[in-house]
């Protein structure tokens, strides 16, 4: 039942109480004036009855009295008026409702008015009608004082209920008109009362639904902003020591890492986004079913986490390896806590799971960069060393290919040892330009049309020789580089290069230049493309890798494409490869126009 | 080997001993005249002592640097053909080559076609200047 109805019901009910009190008093108060007015009229007649009545009864003729009491008619409330005997009998009578009517007076009033001089004046209720008799001596002192008889006298009042009610009619009007107003501001005050409550209810089911940041307005004075101001405390207090399962979601799923919770039976109790990712299952798939990530052949790593964290350590395993769905393995960092209830036994245990190939990618990447300058300091070191020696191999077996003929069994060996050793000064020139790719030497502007043109013009000799066409698609005013034009050249040979290499005879070769704005920067684009054989999915894979080639034996150093890496990397910039077997290939090489800044 | 063809007096700086056998034995069976010196002091006594039309010299010697023989060829002959050679090339060797007016840049290991032409350049500079 609603604060405002019970209110409202207590209000009527006094109102009722009150009404029926105050109607209560009321007739009582009518009674009560009643009763003094008959008293009065009765003793005013009584008294003119006895004067009558003493001269009819001194002169012996009480019929004398019967104009007397004929005239008592014209009083509506004289039931009855007769006048008796000192012995009760009836000597004279007048009556309401006509003659004869038996009579016995009350011989105890009887009895009183004979022997007082005062009348007896008492009130009869004959059938819920109230009456007034009076009784009273008539006596005379002269000749003799004698009791000459009695008067009596009975009034009705009425029915005292038609007074009561005329009473209502006059009141009820009334007494609703209030009771109907008094209601009303009960409504109102109810509402002025129970607004502010309501307020504090729908609050209070906001912050039920998880809006811990809800502040009531500090209005409706008194008790009221003190609800107020003690709400919003509450609210505060509570939104500061109690998570919400929807926070707590969020949290767990925002993580960056893995978070996994296990049960003691080893089922799945949580399962975040990042699980999600890293392992393939989503969260509906393994709620509730067993820790599926432990490789089918490493059961004992499981095993002795369990044991640990079933011991209470935490244990962190920097290196594992975890399955994903669908049977593929990753390379993770495991740490796992137990879980306790509140009672502070063990219910289960929580890992926190990070991926490592990126890690690992990145330590791959450092390794081969720590090989390649280590391989290309000792190249330095080594350069005078080799480059004499080679030299002098070169200059001699060319000059002695030249001494014999070509059928000579000798030509072809000599074709060889200048082959291979043209090949050794490559090898030598390629890992000298890799040690120097490393130092941001000689940079300056360069116009890269320039640049790509002049080394284009190396290219066409060789592109003539099997017939090959390279079409040039260079992009109209091109922002200067930054950049070091010699190794942006060496990125031209080497593409070109592994391109003619690759195409047979008519085979078409495009560089395209090219400005682009991505994240925010300009890029100048470099293209080279073929329409060669192209290359498989693993080729692209390790082209960039340093020393591999899939040319036959002595055709490649296998440092090209990696030179060209670091030459892009070390501008900033990056190199992507689009091919597929029998659909060619193309590498585009992405410089920034400008240097992010000059940490040379 | 062709005998019609001009015949050059070639002075070959390097303290590689491979290298100057090559000048020696390849030039000279070719018919030019090729005068071998192992560093640098014994170099610009010859170039004082006799005319060459073309020196060929290596940047890493014994003693005096190639560079500083260069300058010093530079300063007593201004139009004697100087080739660079180095077993170490990079862009500021061969800059500083170009700089101090050196008449090419010859990285080892070298096509003795390459050698051939720049002596067939150094006596056409000769020729026509």
């Amino acid at each position: 039942v609603k604060l405002r109805n019970k209110f409202l019901a207590a209000l009527w009910t006094l109102l009722a109480l009150s009404t029926l009190g105050f109607g209560a008093i009321g007739v009582r108060f009518l009674r009560f004036q009643m009763e003094g007015e008959m008293h009065g009229k009765s003793l005013t007649l009584s008294r003119a009855f006895v004067i009558v009545a003493e001269d009819a009864l001194r002169g012996g003729r009480p019929k004398d009295a019967s104009d007397f009491l004929a005239a008592l008619k014209v009083f509506p409330d004289v039931e009855e008026a007769r006048l008796l005997d000192p012995r009760g009998r009836t000597l004279a009578a007048h009556s309401r409702d006509g003659w004869p009517m038996p009579f016995q007076p009350n011989p105890k009033y009887l009895a009183a008015a004979l022997s007082s001089v005062a009348p007896v004046i008492k009130t009869e209720s004959r059938g819920g009608v109230l009456s007034k008799v009076v009784y009273q001596r008539v006596e005379s002192e002269r000749p003799r004082a004698e009791i000459l008889g009695v008067c009596y006298l009975r009034l009705t009042y009425g029915r005292i209920g038609d007074a009561v009610l005329q009473m209502l009619r006059y009141f009820l009007p009334i007494i609703l008109a209030w009771a109907a107003i008094l209601s009303l501001l009960a409504v109102f005050f109810s509402r002025r009362i129970t607004r502010p409550l309501e307020e504090v209810r729908a609050a209070a089911m906001e912050v039920g639904k998880g809006r811990w940041d809800l502040k009531l307005p500090l209005t409706g004075g008194g008790e009221f902003t003190d609800l107020a101001a003690a709400f919003n405390l509450m609210v505060h207090t509570l939104s500061r020591t109690t998570v919400s399962k929807e926070y707590f979601t969020t949290l767990v799923d925002a993580s960056p890492l893995a978070i996994i919770a296990i049960d003691l039976a080893g089922n799945v109790t949580i399962w975040n986004r990042a699980a999600e990712i890293l392992f393939g299952w989503t969260t509906a798939e393994i709620l509730g079913r067993p820790y599926p990530i432990i490789p089918d052949d490493q059961p004992e790593a499981f095993q002795f986490m369990l044991k640990a964290t079933a011991a209470g350590r935490s244990v962190t395993i920097h290196e594992a390896v975890r399955r994903r769905k669908g049977g593929s393995t990753v390379a993770v960092s495991v740490s796992a806590a137990c879980l306790r209830g509140a009672d502070g036994r063990v219910t289960g245990g929580v890992a926190l799971i990070s991926d490592l190939t990126q890690r690992r990618r990145l330590e791959a990447r450092f390794n081969q960069v720590e090989k390649l300058s280590a391989v290309g300091r000792l190249a330095a070191g080594v350069a005078h060393e080799l480059n004499n020696p080679l030299g002098v191999i070169l200059a001699f077996s060319q000059s002695l290919r030249r001494t014999v003929a070509e059928k000579d069994p000798l030509a072809f060996p000599l074709e060889s040892i200048e082959r291979e050793t043209r090949r050794c000064g490559d090898l030598v020139a390629n890992l000298l330009t890799y040690a120097r790719a490393a130092k941001p030497e000689d940079r300056g502007p360069v116009d890269l049309n320039e640049a790509v043109s002049e080394a284009l013009a190396l290219i066409d000799t060789r592109a003539r020789g099997q017939e090959t066409a390279v079409h040039r698609e260079f992009a109209e005013e091109l922002p200067p580089l930054h950049a070091n034009k010699n190794q942006l050249q060496q990125i031209v040979f080497n593409l070109c290069y592994n391109a003619l290499d690759a195409l047979e005879r008519n085979g078409r070769l495009t560089v395209r230049t090219a400005l682009v704005t991505e994240e925010g920067r300009e890029w100048a684009v470099l293209e080279v493309s073929d329409d060669g054989p192209g290359m498989t999915a693993d080729v692209q894979k390790s082209i960039f890798e340093p020393f591999f080639t899939t040319k036959e034996m002595g055709k490649g150093t296998g440092l090209g494409l990696s030179l060209v890496h670091e030459i892009v990397v070390r501008h900033g910039g990056g190199i992507e490869v689009t091919s597929s077997p029998g659909a060619g290939a193309a590498f585009a090489v992405r410089l920034p126009r400008a240097p992010l800044d000059d940490r040379a | 080997v062709r005998s019609e063809a001009p015949t050059a007096r070639v002075l070959v700086i390097d303290d590689e001993r491979g290298i100057r056998d090559v000048f020696i034995h390849l030039l000279g069976g070719g018919g030019h005249r090729v005068v071998a010196a192992a560093d640098g002091k014994a170099a610009l006594s010859l170039i004082a002592a006799e005319s060459f039309d073309i020196v060929f010299c290596d940047l890493m010697l014994t003693g005096m640097s190639g560079f500083a023989v260069l300058s010093t060829i530079q300063k007593s002959h201004k139009h004697l053909p100087v080739v660079v050679m180095t077993a170490y090339p990079t862009n500021e060797v061969e800059s500083g080559a170009k700089m101090l007016g050196s008449f090419a840049f010859l990285p080892k290991p070298f096509e003795i076609s390459a050698v051939e032409r720049l002596i067939a350049l150094a006596l056409g500079s000769k020729k026509s200047g």
